[in-house]
């Protein structure tokens, strides 16, 4: 195996790149792509949403063609003019994507923005008479769309912040001149020194016991600086949803169980140096299971004979925790005194809405012992809850600063 | 993404450059598969980036495209007047799921060798009577009909190590009448139907290429134009009512219906006189 290293033409050492006019060295990892490659020096505009080439998020141009940094080589890169959001505006003057999506307030949250606005720039005057099929590999959830298309319009919505007239006018979002510059900070847009990744592994059984964690393999990997199964977290069970009022949610889940519920559930995590030694690491623990029955279907997870998921004293019967129940008015004289009555049942299944901004948190402890947890979530004070109340902790000790997606999009702390 | 179990990368400037193959290697071209999931299997990148193969030659035989010609390279190309079946260039690259920012990147030959159902190249090449050459890692390099090179869902005939070299449009098909057709079940989606039917405007024969709806493209050839009765029944002897590829883009039986009602109007629209504007 050893005499690959032979063959000619191995990179070695730095290449040259050049990044918004800056020129520099460096040496990306073989298999970096060039988005994890531009934020690690420091150009956050290019986003991270799919990471598989879907949603657009982190399109940069590559001596002036857009694409999909996610899926570029780093390497690929070296000996190229790569352009970020950051580095479209020239001499201190928008560029007029820029101010187009300005003048359109074409964003609420603003994390699609950077590469809309790397992508609508890119388009040609063919490409510009189908905005659907240009614009099918960006992806905006905030249903921005309509917006999207004023800006390139050139439709001009957003009126001036003019003392005495604000009141009723459409204001621009406050962080309007810092997203479409891709200086506005989401969740994962800062640098920390020494920070360490965790990586969970999940589980490939619908419903099944950890009988055992091997960890020898996985701890031997350089870089790994600790690993979490059922056994080292509190075992004390919360709810996930995040109301205000804790009890209308059931405590259901562990931070790591030792059952398995679904395919994907959190099984064990690993912490290490870098992403790919926790990544690495995470694949060669050794996980025996004891495989427990299994159901699918809703309602046949109510049936008397069905494997019971949960057995945490926490449930009205079986798997149902609850009948919820419910009517205004008299409905049992309404259908009395109906000339026609139609029956039917309806159901509706839940809905994610795959918001773009990943799921991520950052956290730290100041020098006066609190902890720091930066997370992407509208819900920080929950968040901050929760954390107290799984590992004990006093609330004065733990400080949510939420800086997400979701939180510019909501603008509330204008 | 990062492919975090990769720790070599190699720029050979020939494919003999790399003397042996093994597990965890993987050929580079364009990179918008590989780097689009996480690749446990493997540990070493191969780049295709300095083999050198001409992108598009144009010759009297017709046109070669090689595999590491970006799509966006085969949007562009200007044919010469005389091929009008290379109207079909554009329309196969416009029903690829990907946007064109991916073309930037993804190579034809990609698309060819992840032999999705759906992969527009294949429908292009297969329906333009292609032939793929291929190198093996040893031997000499093999020939074969781009009908053949898929054989089911994501595989296809590439041994382990063996690379699509290019594929060879011959210039008779690209001066043939052709008559598209495609529909997803979301709009710009994935196709769940590609059918390209190709006619000789001196013989008015058929050639019926079906793909999308299939596992794998299926080909039918009648040396005149059918009556629509002849062209289902040829339809159903040739693809078993259970041979519809069903997935999320859309169920066996929609891509069934797709398949009956697009060829009709193909014939159809080859069977009427041709018209020049």
């Amino acid at each position: 195996m050893n005499d690959i290293a032979h063959w000619t033409g191995q990179i070695a050492g730095t290449l040259d790149f050049s990044v918004n006019q800056r020129q520099f060295e460096a040496g990306p990892e073989p298999g970096q792509c060039l988005r994890t490659f531009l934020r690690e020096h420091g150009w956050f505009g290019a986003k991270k949403g799919c990471d598989a080439g879907d949603c657009g998020a982190c399109t940069v141009w590559v001596d002036g063609t857009p694409v999909h940094s996610c899926l570029i080589p780093a390497f690929r890169a070296a000996g190229h003019e790569v352009t970020t959001i950051e580095g479209l505006a020239g001499n201190g003057e928008l560029h007029p994507m820029q101010r187009a999506f300005l003048n359109a307030q074409a964003f609420q949250c603003g994390f699609c923005t950077a590469g809309m606005v790397m992508t609508a720039a890119a388009l040609d005057a063919e490409q510009r008479t189908d905005l659907p099929h240009a614009l099918k590999g960006n992806l905006c959830r905030c249903s921005g769309y309509r917006a999207i298309a004023d800006a390139l319009a050139g439709v001009r919505c957003a009126e001036e912040d003019a003392a005495g007239r604000a009141c009723g006018a459409n204001l621009r979002n406050p962080f309007a001149e810092a997203i479409v510059t891709g200086q506005a900070r989401y969740t994962m847009d800062v640098a920390i020194q020494g920070l360490l990744h965790l990586k969970v592994l999940r589980s490939p059984h619908a419903h099944a016991r950890i009988l055992r964690v091997g960890r020898g393999q996985a701890a031997s990997v350089p870089g790994v600086v600790a690993i979490f199964t059922w056994e080292d977290v509190p075992r004390r069970l919360y709810s996930t949803a995040t109301h205000e009022d804790h009890l209308v949610d059931p405590d259901d889940t562990y931070v790591l169980d030792n059952v398995v519920r679904f395919v994907g559930q959190r099984v064990a995590a690993v912490v290490a140096e870098t992403e790919a030694a926790a990544e690495i690491a995470s694949r060669l623990l050794e996980v025996e299971y004891e495989i427990l029955p299994t159901v699918f279907d809703p309602e046949a997870a109510m049936r008397p004979d069905a494997p019971l998921l949960h057995d945490k004293g926490i449930t009205a019967y079986g798997n149902v925790y609850v009948d919820i129940h419910g009517e205004v008015g008299n409905t049992a004289q309404g259908f009395a005194a109906a000339d026609v009555v139609h029956e039917g049942v309806y159901s509706t299944s839940r809905v994610q809405h795959v918001h773009l901004e990943t799921h991520g948190s950052i956290a730290w402890t100041e020098a006066d012992g609190r902890v720091h947890v930066r997370t992407s979530s509208q819900a920080p004070f929950i968040a901050q809850q929760k954390l107290c109340h799984i590992f004990g902790l006093r609330a004065r000790d733990v400080c949510s600063p939420s800086e997400s997606a979701a939180d510019l999009a909501a603008s509330r702390r204008c | 993404m990062n492919l975090n179990t990769v720790t070599a990368l190699h720029h050979p400037t020939s494919a003999a450059e790399i003397p042996e193959w093994r597990n965890g290697l993987a050929w580079l071209a364009g990179g918008t598969w590989l780097f689009s999931e996480p690749q446990p299997e493997t540990d070493t990148l191969i780049d295709l980036g300095h083999v050198g193969w001409p992108a598009l030659e144009v010759s009297p035989s017709g046109l070669d495209i090689g595999a590491t010609c970006r799509i966006a390279e085969l949007y562009r190309f200007e044919a010469p007047q005389e091929w009008i079946a290379a109207l079909l260039v554009r329309a196969c690259c416009n029903a690829l799921l990907a946007s064109f920012k991916i073309w930037n990147a993804a190579t034809v030959g990609g698309n060819i060798c992840m032999s999705l159902p759906a992969g527009a190249m294949i429908s292009l090449v297969v329906a333009l009577e292609g032939w793929c050459t291929l190198w093996p890692r040893d031997g000499t390099p093999r020939e074969l009909s781009a009908i053949d090179f898929v054989t089911g869902n994501h595989t296809n005939v590439l041994r382990p190590g063996e690379l699509l070299r290019k594929v060879h449009l011959p210039a008779s098909a690209l001066l043939k009448r052709t008559a598209f057709r495609q529909a997803s079940l979301t709009k710009l989606g994935r196709s769940a139907a590609l059918l390209v039917g190709t006619s000789d405007p001196a013989r008015r024969d058929l050639l019926l290429t079906i793909t999308a709806a299939t596992p794998r493209p299926a080909q039918l050839g009648f040396d005149e134009i059918p009556s629509a009765e002849a062209l289902r029944q040829a339809i159903k002897a040739r693809i078993p009512a259970d041979g519809y590829f069903a997935d999320v883009h859309g169920s066996a039986a929609y891509k069934r219906h797709l398949t009956y009602h697009f060829a009709e109007q193909i014939r159809a629209e080859l069977a009427r006189p041709e018209t020049r504007a």
